[in-house]
């Protein structure tokens, strides 16, 4: 063995005890240390190395059942409120229902005034409706006037409940705008709208539903 | 058959209270025993494992289920432990106060003097890791504590593999110059 081959295989001898070598240094050391008594006799010094660092930083620690139940009583009273966790949303999950009301509104602007004055005061109805389901307290807000729907919103308490209303508002915007143009045509442009707006709701009502209760509204 | 680690992260992670105690009942010694192995002092473990806690709690939103918690968890507790000690700059704590304070290793197989001398031993090489640069200390312990691969470090830490083979690579050659004559003793004991 040359000089320059147990220096070099020194080197890897440390990741070698790790098993953190490629395959083709690995088999090469290998090869090395059939041959090589001196690199077999440091190859074993890093391996008892890595053993007292292992049974050293794992030896077992004499913690009383007493002192665990202590800790989890301090994590309680030290921590803050649950609710002052942030909210586990992905993002994906915290943009896309947003977006989702965002386009519904404005393809409502746009196709929503073409819309016969019937049709939409029964789009705002079963819009309404929906936002009624998805909210805690029905019966408020079967009470509700579509103008009124921001005041209830802003005021509503519950998450889902001014999640909904938030997305009603941007369907009742979109309402205001088309009927202020004054145009008229078929439901189907307005049907499209209802279902993207039911889908985007039942989205952010998802979303509400995984947020952890305690982190919700107030 | 208990609840799994990851599981009850994700309970906790949607608000229930008792899952994350019983992460805190479960995890608390392996914490505890790290904070007082890189930080020596036994009051510094304390706070540092209470704070590690929760820690965990408040970051428990980028805990990744599909990875092991109890790396997760000890790798947030190292972090802290380097931030810990960065900020008490405080001299190594004596022998005599981590034997009165850690009471050793309980182990009901071994004698007397074993005893005394595996904790001699279980002390020196905590010495010599809280000796090591901070940068070290983290990949240190996930390859010796939990025995992640090089892999496994590298995902748990955010490193490229080359840096965390750089750091234990670095970390060893420390640790084998100031642990020398353990090293050839337990070569002696084979």
């Amino acid at each position: 063995m040359t000089h320059t081959t147990c220096e070099h295989i020194r080197d890897l001898l440390p990741a070698y005890a790790d098993d953190g070598l490629g395959a083709d240094e690995a088999q090469a050391v290998r090869v090395h240390l059939r041959a090589c008594a001196a690199c077999r006799l440091e190859a074993a010094r890093w391996a008892a190395l890595d053993r007292l660092l292992t049974e050293g930083l794992t030896a077992p620690e004499p913690v009383s059942q007493a002192e665990v139940e202590a800790a989890v009583q301090r994590v309680h009273e030290t921590r803050p409120a649950w609710q002052a966790a942030p909210v586990p949303v992905r993002f994906w999950r915290s943009w896309l229902p947003a977006a989702a009301v965002a386009a519904a509104a404005i393809l409502l602007a746009v196709l929503g005034s073409y819309a016969p004055e019937a049709d939409v005061a029964r789009a705002k109805g079963a819009l309404i409706d929906e936002a009624a389901r998805l909210a805690s307290d029905p019966r408020e807000l079967a009470a509700v006037r579509p103008g009124e729907l921001v005041a209830v919103g802003t005021e509503a308490r519950e998450w889902p409940g001014r999640l909904a209303l938030d997305a009603a508002y941007q369907w009742d915007a979109g309402l205001s705008l088309a009927q202020s143009l004054g145009r008229r045509v078929g439901l189907a442009p307005l049907a499209v709208c209802v279902v993207l707006l039911l889908a985007a709701n039942l989205m952010i009502a998802r979303r509400v539903r995984e947020t952890p209760r305690s982190l919700q509204g107030g | 058959m208990p609840v799994s680690d990851e599981r009850l992260a994700q309970e906790a992670l949607r608000g229930d209270r008792e899952a994350f105690d019983t992460l805190v009942r479960r995890y608390y010694p392996r914490v505890l025993g790290l904070c007082r192995k890189l930080l020596g002092s036994s009051e510094a473990a304390h706070d540092a494992a209470q704070e590690a806690l929760l820690r965990a709690y408040r970051k428990l939103h980028l805990y990744d289920p599909s990875r092991r918690f109890s790396a997760w968890i000890m790798t947030v507790t190292a972090r802290l432990c380097v931030s810990a000690g960065q900020r008490a700059q405080r001299e190594p704590t004596p022998w005599e106060e981590v034997g009165q304070t850690d009471g050793g290793v309980r182990d009901e197989t071994a004698g007397p003097v074993e005893v005394v001398e595996r904790a001699e031993v279980t002390e020196r090489v905590a010495q010599a890791v809280r000796s090591l640069p901070d940068l070290y200390k983290p990949v240190c312990v996930l390859r010796h504590v939990e025995g992640l691969s090089y892999q496994e470090i590298a995902e748990a830490t955010g490193l490229p593999i080359g840096t965390v083979k750089v750091h234990l690579f670095r970390a060893k050659k420390h640790l084998r110059g100031q642990l020398a004559d353990l090293v050839e003793a337990e070569l002696d004991q084979r």
